[in-house]
């Protein structure tokens, strides 16, 4: 029955310099109806579904179907819990929706840790941005903000091709403010030269950038390290830098293209990072790396339960409520991005490091004149931050898994 | 807002069409001939040169200089004084190596390999190394094969593919490798046993001038010189003139002097860096290893294919195990043994009869430099024989090639007969 998406090519976004010529050909009809102060919905449409098929094409066919399934799921989800909503508001049946949105993607990610690196068939690519999207998007009726929304618009947020796979992961109600109302000429023409910028820009450093890093350093480096083995050796040290640089100007990369082609098709998709590395502290480094991951999981996570803390008193001191949410937040996180102890640790690490990072903060303000501050005091600032970030991003790796436990 | 839009787009333009007129605009240049140039590719042992047809066609075609393509894998970065590049320099030999293939390198790479270079092996010699670890179960690792692999060998063989049983191999092959999703279409034609188009054919021409003339402008951009580092000044410990006694003496003394840390004639500084950390798991961890049934017959007989249609004529070479390692490992040596022995049955019957079958000398005296390759002993005996095929007179060999070698009968065979 799935023989003809069995049959069709395999194009993974932003793969290869094809994909963005075919990308950006399709895409020329919406550009040139939106500086006419049009969209072209029936157009759009049809290009994403085409874009969405073809990235699920070919051999990873089974997961169109997981996409599919899913989509169901989460429609089911939102559409329940809103019609619900209008009538009631009671909490454990908005926990239990957002259990239940949450819940196959539970599945995907514990099933490679309980059989050994087998994947769920639920899984397929952008699972988790969609389920952020929707998570999104029960809070916010929670709230009472957002009551209203066709299923067109659901789909249409749920499935916006561009950012289908790995986010910036945008709100519905802002997306569906600039879907419904076109951008004036001015304005577009706007967008449309910082796509260019970006785009290059992405180019940059993604084919060029995290090509060395990536492909050309990290490679060579992993082995001399596996090689001398033991806890920690030099080369581990350069897999560490190596492994950073390459993952932010990888993923840096793709997130520039995915804001480049939402800008062509005139929706201000949020950016996801904003010089990570000149971060002066950790709290700063968050407000900068993945920004759209750590903004939703400060509004939907942080936020929330900081609010439940103090509504019940469960600690006096106010700090020690942040102190244990920054934890569980990052933990969370750290669940979040796989079922491993690297992982896990990652989250937790850094929610220690902004427990640290915190209080520095309170006892600066407090010494105000005991401390210096002054553009030396800066700078060994962000040189430490970047340093802590990158023996977190070492954790992240994984390349301790393979040096620690199965290193022959 | 036109001119907004010129504003916007113009310079990306005008960069694309620079960038495309500076390429087209370059000329092709393969006949250019520097002989510093060549001995710096034919050693370079980088996927760079190995992807670059330039470099290849240049030293081949060398009127001058004859450089013989050495094909084979991770053997010839052990570059001691007794390397084949090593010995032709030193003894000014008519003839130099090319070396071609690194570690992970196997027959499916250098099929691809060579469909930059078969005006160049069209009627000449070559010499081919086989390593029996190639022929695992799942053959190649695509990770290792995309390593070595451009667009531009998939689209010259795409030029030439008819539909044959070796063609459709190969399509299924590259297919498995999941190199390139713009090649996919192609690739699923060649392999359903269809023609392509006569479009596809334009688009194909198109797309190769382009990325030749691409390769033509980077081949003067060479990394590194092995050549003037590592062979050049190992020849002068060689002595004055070729002597077989004086030679095998001096790599006793040289191997002596490096094998002190184990029992196993392992060269010590590999020893230590790949070996003496984790001895003790690797006693017995080879004793499941299995090299009889593999798609590497399959892929080896891609390169046959491609050594017949050119009249090639080659010298094989097969590479012996550390035997002492082996027992240590438990690696099966009658399994091994049975491995050469389809090997040589897969050459013979088709005619191709020099083969340099080193299977049995693993146990000689340093004779291997680590576990799984030749050095000092090695090599010499290695030189010997490939000496003798590339400076003394050969007969012409008759190829019949036979398709039964791409089936999955004979991929999964483990007897011979």
């Amino acid at each position: 029955m799935m023989n003809w998406l069995q049959e069709l090519p395999n194009w993974q976004p932003y793969g290869d310099p094809q994909y963005f010529i075919y990308l950006l050909v399709a895409l020329i009809p919406v550009v040139v109806a939106l500086l006419f102060g049009k969209r072209i919905k029936w157009y759009e449409g049809l290009v994403s579904l085409a874009f969405i098929v073809l990235m699920f094409a070919g051999s990873h066919w089974q997961q169109f179907i997981a996409l599919i399934g899913y989509i169901i799921w989460q429609a089911v989800m939102v559409f329940g819990y809103a019609k619900y909503r209008q009538k009631a508001d009671n909490k454990w049946v908005f926990y239990g929706a957002v259990f239940l949105d949450v819940l196959p993607l539970a599945i995907v990610k514990i099933t490679p840790a309980v059989t050994m690196g087998q994947n769920s068939l639920l899984g397929f690519l952008g699972i988790s941005y969609l389920m952020f999207r929707s998570v999104g998007m029960l809070m916010e009726m929670r709230d009472g903000v957002l009551k209203e929304f066709t299923f067109g618009q659901f789909l249409r947020f749920m499935l916006f091709m561009p950012t289908l796979s790995s986010g910036p992961i945008d709100r519905f109600r802002r997306f569906t403010e600039d879907y419904e109302t076109v951008p004036d000429r001015d304005k577009y023409l706007g967008m449309i030269e910082k796509a260019v910028h970006y785009l290059f820009l992405g180019f940059f450093y993604k084919f060029i950038l995290a090509y060395i890093f990536g492909t050309l350093l990290l490679p060579g480096l992993e082995h001399e390290a596996l090689v001398a083995g033991g806890l920690i050796n030099w080369p581990t040290i350069g897999v560490m830098y190596a492994y950073g640089f390459d993952l932010f100007f990888d993923f840096a990369g793709y997130s520039l293209f995915a804001v480049t082609i939402s800008y062509l098709m005139g929706i201000e998709t949020p950016m996801n990072f904003d010089k990570p590395f000149m971060a002066k502290n950790l709290k700063d480094f968050w407000n900068r790396w993945h920004m759209s991951l750590s903004f939703w999981f400060r509004d939907f996570i942080f936020m929330r339960l900081v609010m439940v803390f103090m509504r019940h008193k469960v600690f006096k001191n106010r700090n020690v409520t942040s102190g244990v949410v920054y934890v569980l937040n990052m933990t969370i996180m750290g669940f979040w991005h796989g079922v491993t102890w690297y992982y896990i640790s990652y989250g937790i690490f850094h929610g220690l490091a902004l427990v640290i990072n915190d209080w520095w903060l309170r006892y600066k303000r407090r010494h105000k004149k005991q401390i210096p501050h002054n553009k030396f005091t800066e700078g060994f600032a962000i040189f430490l931050t970047f340093n802590i970030v990158m023996v977190s991003f070492l954790l992240f790796s994984g390349f301790l898994d393979q040096l620690w436990f199965h290193n022959h | 807002m036109l001119k907004r839009l010129g504003l916007i787009f113009g310079p990306v333009i005008v960069a694309v069409v620079a960038v495309i007129a500076g390429i087209m605009l370059m000329p092709e240049d393969n006949n250019k001939h520097d002989y510093q140039a060549e001995q710096r590719a034919a050693n370079a042992l980088t996927p760079i040169v190995f992807k670059n047809q330039t470099l290849k066609q240049r030293a081949l075609s060398d009127k001058q200089h004859r450089f013989v393509p050495f094909f084979g894998s991770s053997e010839w970065s052990r570059m001691d004084t007794f390397h084949p590049s090593v010995l032709a320099e030193g003894y000014h030999r008519s003839y130099r190596p090319f070396l071609l293939g690194q570690r992970g390198a196997q027959s499916l790479t250098q099929y691809f390999g060579m469909q930059q270079i078969t005006k160049q092996l069209t009627n000449k010699q070559a010499v081919y190394v086989i390593s029996p670890q190639w022929f695992v179960k799942q053959g190649e690792d695509p990770n290792a094969f995309k390593y070595y692999f451009n667009q531009a060998q998939a689209l010259t063989w795409l030029q030439h593919a008819k539909g044959t049983t070796a063609d459709r191999y190969a399509a299924k092959r590259l297919l498995a490798m999941n190199v390139s999703s713009s090649l996919t279409g192609y690739l699923r034609r060649i392999a359903d046993g269809k023609k392509l188009t006569a479009n596809d054919q334009g688009w194909i021409s198109m797309k190769l001038r382009f990325l030749n003339h691409e390769d033509s402008l980077f081949a003067d951009m060479q990394l590194g010189n092995n050549y003037t580092k590592r062979v050049l000044p190992k020849t002068a410990n060689l002595p004055k003139t070729y002597n077989e006694t004086k030679l095998n003496a001096l790599a006793d003394k040289y191997a002596a002097e490096h094998t002190k840390s184990n029992q196993f004639g392992i060269d010590d500084k590999f020893y230590q860096q790949r070996v003496a950390k984790q001895l003790g798991k690797l006693r017995g961890s080879q004793r499941q290893f299995n090299y009889l049934q593999s798609p590497e017959y399959g892929d080896l007989q891609l390169a046959l294919q491609q050594f017949a249609a050119t009249h090639t004529n080659v010298l094989f070479v097969i590479q012996p195990v550390n035997e002492k390692w082996a027992a240590y490992t438990g690696l099966d040596m009658k399994m091994y043994d049975q491995t050469v022995a389809k090997i040589k049955s897969q050459l013979t019957t088709q005619g191709f009869t020099n083969i340099a079958d080193f299977s049995q000398s693993g146990d000689k005296q340093y004779f291997m430099q680590d576990t799984i390759h030749m050095g000092w002993r090695g090599w010499l005996a290695f030189d010997k024989r490939v000496n003798h095929f590339l400076t003394t007179p050969q007969s012409t060999p008759t190829y019949h090639m036979q398709d039964k070698y791409y089936g999955h009968d004979w991929m999964t065979a483990t007897s011979v007969n």
